[in-house]
Parts: structure tokens; sequence; C-alpha cells
């Protein structure tokens, strides 16, 4: 049982590690793309979407990194959760405003998506796959 | 409690540790963005400024050439800056300097002559809620997906004019640049925008026609 615990960790640490990484590179790679994106989202106030644009995608991809390496799993695991949350909340508001513009989410990967119910679910249930290591403590 | 206490304090480190990593590199990187962009007709000066930088050093320009071709381009006029030697005029077309940028009575002539296919710049569902009559959506956000649905109603050589909501937006100025890197020359800017074209009354309609 605890084999298939710690099992089930480290494939939780690496699915969601590599996919914030994924995420993050084509944000970092092209910052102005990603800003259009934010910019077209509607919520955060012109001035404060450079820094947002510039700083977000490493926050994405130092934690994704750090959870993949098995590095201080809690703490990037609670900050990938406040991610997901925003990101939920955002598309959220985004979808009842009717605005179904660019998600920005896997460009990387040429997907491309829009706003929309399924971001959104994948979102919970990303959230769902985080907790795990959030709760779990490491034997010192 | 210590240990959410250490949690937190861990996880504090890391997004500072992140933010500054994230500053650094765009400070470095050419192709960053203006942390504090002041008007937009300066954010216009920052976005050549990378691509001026680039080549200045390439080809060993003065400054006061570099000053008269962003001062040229950000005072929003068309007249051509004289350039010292044709290597200089070949490398600059490349630039974003060469886009007209036209007012509304120029916009309002073409589409009255039906010489120009307006592109709306502004995502999809601004495009739905109301747009320049004939205006096909072609937003910056998803320019490669809306440009495969697009393409075979803009020829190369078609006028080609740009717009977005307003003078405030570059979204129109970032799908002509995109245009301009496939091969189209004959590319305007309508900078008044929606609101301009709405609020004299113009054609407009909702939905997608096409």
């Amino acid at each position: 049982m605890q084999k298939v615990s710690k099992n089930l960790i480290f494939i939780c640490r690496i699915v969601i590690g590599s996919l914030f990484v994924i995420s993050s590179i084509d944000k970092i790679i092209d910052p102005n793309h990603f800003k259009i994106i934010v910019s077209e989202y509607g919520i955060l106030p012109d001035k404060i979407i450079p820094i947002f644009v510039i700083i977000l995608p490493w926050i994405q991809f130092i934690c994704g990194l750090m959870l993949m390496l098995n590095l201080y799993q809690e703490s990037n695991a609670l900050i990938i959760v406040c991610l997901l949350v925003m990101f939920i909340i955002t598309f959220g508001i985004n979808i009842i405003r009717g605005n179904t513009s660019a998600c920005g989410c896997f460009d990387l990967l040429g997907f491309n998506e829009k706003i929309g119910v399924i971001v959104i679910i994948r979102n919970i249930f990303m959230i769902f796959i985080v907790l795990p290591l959030l709760f779990n403590k490491k034997k010192e | 409690m210590k240990n959410i206490q250490k949690i937190t304090v861990q996880s504090f480190i890391i997004l500072v540790v992140s933010s500054i990593l994230g500053i650094i590199f765009n400070i470095l990187n050419p192709a960053g963005i203006e942390i504090n962009p002041k008007h937009l007709q300066k954010q216009q000066y920052v976005s050549i400024h990378p691509i001026v930088k680039q080549k200045k050093e390439a080809i060993g320009l003065s400054q006061k050439v570099v000053k008269q071709i962003i001062k040229s381009q950000t005072s929003g006029s068309t007249s051509k800056v004289d350039l010292p030697s044709q290597n200089i005029k070949q490398v600059f077309s490349e630039s974003t300097i060469s886009i007209e940028h036209i007012d509304l009575a120029k916009a309002k002539e073409l589409f009255d002559k039906k010489e120009a296919i307006f592109l709306d710049a502004r995502p999809e569902f601004r495009y739905l809620e109301g747009h320049i009559k004939g205006s096909l959506s072609l937003s910056a956000s998803m320019f490669p997906k809306q440009y495969e649905e697009v393409k075979d109603k803009i020829k190369k050589n078609s006028i080609i004019i740009t717009y977005c909501s307003g003078v405030d937006c570059n979204l129109s100025d970032i799908v002509a640049n995109k245009l301009k890197g496939l091969g189209y020359t004959n590319i305007k800017i309508f900078k008044g925008g929606w609101q301009l074209w709405n609020e004299a009354g113009y054609a407009v309609e909702t939905g997608k026609n096409y």
C-alpha cells in the first residue's frame, strides 16, 4: 500500500510538473502573444498586465520544475493550487461574459484552444491531482 | 502550525525568486516587453526599438538616423526618412515602419469604393457583437487558426485594412505585422477602429456572415 502511494505521488508530481513547465515555455519565449491573450481576458488593469505577463510564466516554470525534481513539494503544490484556482476564476468570469477568446494554455503544443467549460473542468481535475502532493508529508 | 508557516515562507521565497528571474530574463530578452508602457505611440516606439537596436548594431547606423526613423513612426506620419544606403533601406523594410496608418475619412472612402478588405483584430466574441460591415475576424490571439479560415478571402495584392477597438488598441498593429510577415504588401491600419466607425454611424453588422 505504501509502495502504491509512493508511486502515485511520483506520477502526480511528474504529470503536474511537466504540464506546468510545458505551459510556461511558450509564454516565456513569446511574452507578447501571452500579453495579447491576458489583455483579451479583460480582468487585469492595463498597467499590471506587463509585469503579470513577465512573472507568471516563470512561476509556472520554476514550480513545475521543482515539483518534478521533488524539491519543496508541499510549497510548490500550494502555489500550483493557487494558480489553478486563479485560472478557474478567470475563465469562469470570461465564460459568464461570453468571452471565448484564446485560452493561452498549451499553445506550445499547437492547441490554440478557446476559453470554455472543458478548460475549467481540466483545471479542477488538475487540482485533485495536486492535492495529494500538498497533504503528503515527507518522512524526515 | 509550524509546518504551515514553513510552507508559506517557502512558497513566498519561491514566488519572489521566480519573479526576479522573470524580470531579469525580460530585461535581457530582445523581444521582452515594456514593464511600464506609456501612451500607445510610445509603445510603438518600444516595439520598434528592439528591432532598431539589433539592426543598428548589425549595420552601424548613427544615433541620429535611428532617432529620425523612430520619430517618423511615432508621429504617425507616412513621410519617408532619408536613409543613407540601399542596404539599410532593405533592412528597415522588414520593420514596422512601412505600414500606413489611415484615418476615418480614408477608411470610409476605401469602404465606399469597395476597394479594401477590412480585418477585425479584436477577439472573435467582440467581432460577433458588432463589426464594420463586411469585415472578417482575424484576431491577434487566435491568428494562426483564424488565418486558415480567411486566407482564401484575402489575396496577397488586396488592400487590407486592420482595425481594433480604438486609438489605444494595438491589436490592429500586431495583426498587420503578422500579415506583412506572410507576404501581404498593401496593408493599412485604421487606428480609430470600431469606436470611431460606430460613433460616426457608418455601416455595421453583427454575427459571422461568412
